[in-house]
């Protein structure tokens, strides 16, 4: 019954807020090594699905499933700590700490040896801007100081919302060379609102309209459905 | 690799006597202030030195880690009492020793009692500073109307100075002017006991908590365990302050549990500088200084120029005084308008339930 390839597994997951479902019975497999991703218009429940599988939220019904343990229920530092790591939309970065302090408290690494923490930072191109607080960086630095914190942890599974968020066309790029570096030690869970950069990056893509999942296949099967244009990629591209 | 380790021990060492300069200048002002002063002025500055361990209590809780405790005075007041009681229960030997360590003891565990709940169900920050606020004034209360142990709402007096003495060493306190010093040792050594906690990762950890929590704990840390240990010493640092307190003045008092010590408290950590360790310090010096001055002139007349320093400070010094001889804190300054020493926005913020992003 359990695929030893499956990483994470959500049965009936819901969340409602009063009655908006914005989660709504979503079934998902997320197989090990792959670039997952989820795509589906503004309100689809994406974000919320993230704060439900990371602990943030308390999921109304359903489970989530990780490594083969059940971890519905779980404090969000506990599941953290078994290696599922996200990063949000909006990056949250500490404004008054300096960006290498924030791979530090990442990493958990002791102030003297910094080989995580110049890895991660170099690895998103921030190892220059070091010793800046965090405050002062541009939107884009934000989200890869948010990426950056992610991979310092060394995890197994990780959730990025947006990375290419309010990036121009080149910065997408270049985020989308980190993610497939990520996933070579990882497994990665995408959301994305950018197809050309879903289109470069993705093993499987699932979409998600008004809180249910509306169709999972290959970038190109999602592309050629007659149903996910009409719904998604019709009004934005 | 060796010789850079080397290097990077030396800059650590040079970083901490960097960092630690404060401690130094404090500890040189007062030995010099305890030569020129008369034993009323010693008294003075030796109440406001153990009053600044309260400040320094507030400061870690919410300069560092963004707790707002609005009953600090109740470690004040416990620290008094417990210090008293045993004083007057245990005759046989010095109970010296047995008091502060009970003082402490029993400040930590309230702290504990009163954090563990708030902390761990996620409440909402303002609950906790309400909880803190009630916990004081139930303390008073309750204070007042046990005659038997508190000696009601007269309070206990002609307590004890403290007698260290040990098995050939005579170490009794004789007269008040002795605190001075004690009064000094205490609180430098407590600044940096406080500034190795801040500078060292737990700090750090500290400052990401204010700043975030929920971000602190998508990183896998314990954000409740945390902040109760953060709660915990400073339970321990309120209640040091009000053992000391309560030989240096001769009573403990319920008004030791009042609002006017903790409202005392933050308008010192406020004009010092929140976040800043030695600025609450060091306007509790000046502040007691000035408010004996004033008070032969006139008693409102210091509250209202109190009121005025404090609103001045809130509104353009966002990190007090002690921010004016910080580099940074100036750059931040001019920079954005974010934050304050009255910052009630991490307090009143959305539910823990409701993540953004
Ligand atoms: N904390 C909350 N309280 C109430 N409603 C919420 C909350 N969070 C999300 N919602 C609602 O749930 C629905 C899904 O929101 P969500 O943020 O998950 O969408 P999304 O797919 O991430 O959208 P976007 O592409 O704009 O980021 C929306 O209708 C939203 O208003
Ligand atoms: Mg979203």
């Amino acid at each position: 019954m359990a695929d030893p390839g499956v990483v994470l597994r959500t049965a009936g997951l819901s969340r409602h807020f009063g009655g908006v479902r914005a989660v709504d019975s979503v079934d998902l497999e997320v197989r090990a090594g792959h670039i997952h991703c989820i795509i589906g218009p503004n309100g689809a429940g994406k974000s919320t699905l993230f704060n439900v599988i990371s602990g943030m939220i308390p999921a109304t019904a359903g489970r989530v499933v990780f490594q083969e343990e059940t971890i519905t229920g779980k404090s969000p530092q506990a599941i953290s700590r078994l290696g599922l790591v996200r990063s949000f939309q909006t990056p949250r970065v500490f404004a008054a700490m300096t960006v290498l302090d924030h791979v530090l408290l990442a990493s958990r690494e002791r102030p003297e040896n910094g080989a995580r923490r110049r890895e991660a930072l170099a690895r998103v191109g921030l190892l220059e801007r070091g010793d800046m607080l965090a405050g002062d960086l541009a939107h884009g630095e934000k989200k890869r100081l948010e990426l950056a914190m992610a991979l310092a942890m060394r995890p197994r599974l990780i959730l990025l919302d947006e990375p290419t968020a309010g990036m121009n066309a080149h910065e997408s790029e270049a985020i989308a060379g980190i993610v497939r570096e990520a996933a070579s030690t990882a497994t990665v869970v995408v959301i994305e609102h950018d197809i050309d950069f879903v289109r470069g990056i993705a093993d499987w893509v699932t979409v998600l309209h008004k809180g249910m999942v509306l169709r999972e296949g290959t970038i190109a099967e999602i592309e050629q459905d007659q149903e996910v244009r009409r719904v998604y990629l019709g009004d934005i591209g | 690799m060796a010789a850079v380790t080397a290097r990077q021990g030396w800059a650590r060492v040079g970083g901490l006597v960097w960092n630690a300069r404060g401690a130094a200048l404090l500890l040189i002002g007062l030995l010099i202030y305890g030569r020129l002063a008369d034993p009323f002025g010693l008294f003075i500055v030796a109440s406001a030195l153990v009053l600044s361990l309260l400040a320094l209590s507030v400061d870690l809780q919410w300069g560092y880690a963004g707790i707002l405790n609005l009953g600090p005075a109740a470690y004040l007041g416990l620290g008094a009492y417990t210090y008293a009681i045993t004083q007057r229960k245990i005759t046989a030997g010095s109970p010296t020793y047995l008091a502060f360590a009970l003082a402490i003891l029993f400040g930590i565990v309230l702290a504990v009692i009163v954090a563990f709940p708030a902390f761990k169900a996620r409440t909402l920050p303002v609950y906790y500073a309400l909880i803190t606020l009630a916990v004081a004034l139930i303390l008073q209360r309750w204070t007042a109307v046990s005659y038997d142990l508190t000696g009601g709402s007269n309070g206990l007096v002609g307590i004890p100075l403290p007698d260290f003495s040990l098995p050939g060493l005579d170490l009794k306190m004789t007269t008040a002017e002795q605190f001075f010093p004690l009064a000094s040792g205490v609180v430098v050594a407590a600044y940096l006991a406080c500034l190795w906690l801040t500078r060292s990762r737990f700090g750090r950890l500290l400052a990401a908590i204010r700043d975030d929590e929920e971000k602190v704990a998508t990183l896998g840390y314990d954000v409740a365990t945390t902040k109760l240990i953060v709660a915990a010493i400073a339970g321990a640092l309120g209640a040091l302050a009000g053992a000391l307190y309560a030989p240096l003045a001769g009573t403990a008092h319920p008004s030791l549990f009042g609002i006017a010590f903790s409202v005392q408290t933050y308008v010192w950590v406020a004009v010092g500088g929140q976040g800043t360790l030695i600025g609450p310090i060091l306007a509790a010096i000046a502040l007691k200084l000035l408010e004996n001055r004033l008070r032969g002139v006139s008693a409102d007349g210091y509250l209202m120029l109190l009121a005025a320093v404090f609103m001045l400070v809130v509104i353009f010094l966002p990190k007090g005084i002690a921010g004016l001889f910080d580099a940074q804190a100036v750059r931040d300054r001019f920079r954005r308008s974010r934050g304050g020493p009255i910052a009630l926005a991490p307090v009143l913020e959305r539910p823990l339930d409701e993540p953004h992003g």
